[in-house]
């Protein structure tokens, strides 16, 4: 079965893969974590108290979560074609990617900077703490390890999203199993193709698990 | 020092709770390096008078002076310069587990601006000061309680502030640790002559530091004095009820049963302890055997079935390192 295996195809497929997913959680986690501050601290008594905003950027990051993947895709093309010039290949993917991730990921966030104790939060004002500090050098870093294991989970889901991308002009691992695999009845691509994405995914969540445990120093 | 003249504070009504009088004219005069004690049950409005000192909450109507400096009228530039003269420490320390003991002490240094030099040689100090030396590296979470507490008593003393406010600071401690806490608290209190303003619902910590003391009820300062004259007159019945929870100290019963268990099955013991209190035993912490590191023991006193209860429960529960028997 093994031996109709297009390796080149497949190394090439995985390549891009792990382009779209970098690409992809490099950003989901530049544009989640802002929303997920903004999303906690304009919160009815919290630091920077703006119900008004903190509904606005709720109702945006609903909006996201709530359309399915796969339509955020279609959605996207005009933008992904004005932002990166073309709506086909792995960079285009990114897009869609990025946009449905993000939220995700922002949501996550919030709730890590939920969990950090009020009480230091207080402890940190009464030193004289600006707020953009108490979020820098308290929020954060008394979240980070939560951060790390969310941003583990949104980089899975990342890779399963980007599986369901390729198959609509992507590339990569989800693009070759469908088309070289079940559209060829290949068998052995399909299968490795799909086993490939289950490595990666075990290896990302044993390092980002062992890097939020490290971080852990409650 | 500090003084408080016709104080009110309401908190509004929002939509899940009508709104709350808090405090209700508040007049206090502490004076500098004075150890001024607060006392009241919980929800009297205690915790909320001292936030107005350093600004964490602002009052309703009334002024709050600091050192002459009316503090509702800073800007918020002021008000943060401010705070890092009015040190504060907390019942449950709040200091930040992701942080050593060392860069805990560190942390308002680095929001005052200070040097790395500075900085150093301030916490090597303060750290030698309240005996953590060693413990420099470790972090909160590897720390007792009383050691948090150290912990939390170097940082706010960080910027040699002239006012240094106690949120129950002992509450969450066992006696002998309380009592080496209000120790140092005193001695920082004579070196340094920084006033300190405590609050608390626990009488033995007023009469072991306090000079001056007020009693609040409900929003309201109903008694005021030097604690010793409060504690030989007490005037108001909520004084009598504070003065008799401390001549009442733990008294051993012949027919009790005694407890002893580690600090960490305390948790779990104290649940079961505090189900027996409602049901009419008398629970007493032996305060002679508390020691820092592990057992604290109990003492309880009451009806022959509900003791079986406890002693049950505790089976039950198969909590480690508990030793039961009877007295």
């Amino acid at each position: 079965m093994f031996n109709e295996v297009d390796w080149n195809a497949v190394w090439q497929a995985t390549g891009e893969t792990i382009y779209m997913v970098g690409i992809s959680t490099f950003f989901t986690a530049l544009f989640g974590i802002p929303l997920g501050i903004l999303l906690v601290v304009t919160d009815r008594g919290q630091i920077w108290e703006n119900t008004w905003l903190q509904k606005v950027a709720a109702v945006i990051v609903n909006f996201f979560r709530a359309v399915p993947f796969i339509v955020l895709v279609l959605f996207l093309f005009p933008v992904a074609e004005f932002l990166v010039g073309t709506s086909l290949g792995p960079t285009a993917a990114t897009i869609p990617l990025i946009a449905g991730a993000a939220p995700f990921y922002a949501r996550i966030v919030e709730t890590a900077l939920r969990e950090v104790d009020k009480g230091v939060v207080e402890a940190a004002l009464a030193m004289g703490t600006t707020r953009f500090r108490v979020v820098t050098k308290v929020l954060l870093p008394e979240a980070t390890p939560a951060l790390v294991s969310g941003l583990t989970v949104t980089c899975v889901t990342l890779i399963s999203f980007s599986a369901m991308a390729g198959v609509v002009g992507g590339g990569g691992l989800g693009d070759a199993a469908y088309r070289f695999g079940f559209q060829s009845f290949n068998d052995g691509m399909l299968y490795v193709c799909g086993l490939l994405l289950v490595v990666m995914v075990q290896l990302i969540q044993w390092i980002g698990d062992t890097l939020s445990r490290r971080l852990d120093k409650r | 020092m500090i003084e408080l003249k016709g104080i009110g504070k309401v908190f509004p009504a929002r939509r899940s709770s009508e709104a709350v009088r808090a405090l209700e004219n508040v007049n206090l005069k502490i004076g500098a390096g004075e150890i001024f004690g607060v006392i009241g049950r919980s929800g009297a409005g205690k915790s909320t008078l001292l936030r107005l000192v350093n600004g964490l909450e602002s009052p309703t109507e009334g002024s709050v002076q600091v050192d002459g400096r009316e503090i509702s009228r800073l800007s918020e530039a002021e008000l943060r310069a401010e705070r890092q003269k009015i040190g504060m420490i907390f019942q449950h320390f709040n200091l930040l587990w992701s942080r050593t003991v060392w860069q805990n002490v560190a942390f308002p240094l680095e929001v005052a601006g200070k040097s790395k030099a500075d900085i150093r040689k301030k916490v090597d100090y303060l750290l030698e000061r309240v005996g953590l030396s060693e413990r420099a590296d470790a972090y909160p979470a590897q720390l007792s309680g009383g050691q948090k507490q150290r912990v939390g008593i170097a940082r706010a003393l960080a910027n040699d502030p002239k006012v240094l406010l106690c949120d129950e600071a002992t509450s969450a401690l066992d006696p002998e640790t309380t009592s080496s806490i209000l120790q140092l608290l005193k001695e920082i209190n004579e070196e340094m002559g920084i006033t300190l303003l405590l609050i608390t619902h626990e009488m033995d910590v007023v009469q072991e530091i306090c000079h001056r003391m007020a009693v609040m009820e409900e929003g309201q300062v109903i008694e005021t004095g030097e604690v010793e004259q409060l504690f030989h007159h007490p005037t108001h019945p909520l004084t009598r009820q504070f003065v008799h929870q401390v001549e009442r100290a733990p008294a051993e019963s012949p027919s009790g049963v005694r407890i002893t268990c580690s600090s960490q099955s305390f948790p779990q013991v104290w649940g079961i302890l505090q189900t027996a209190k409602n049901n009419g035993v008398t629970v007493n912490m032996l305060g002679g055997e508390v020691s820092e590191e592990d057992q604290i023991t109990f003492v309880l006193d009451g009806a022959q079935e509900e003791m079986d209860r406890v002693l049950h429960s505790l089976e039950e529960y198969r909590l480690q390192g508990e030793v039961k028997s009877r007295v």
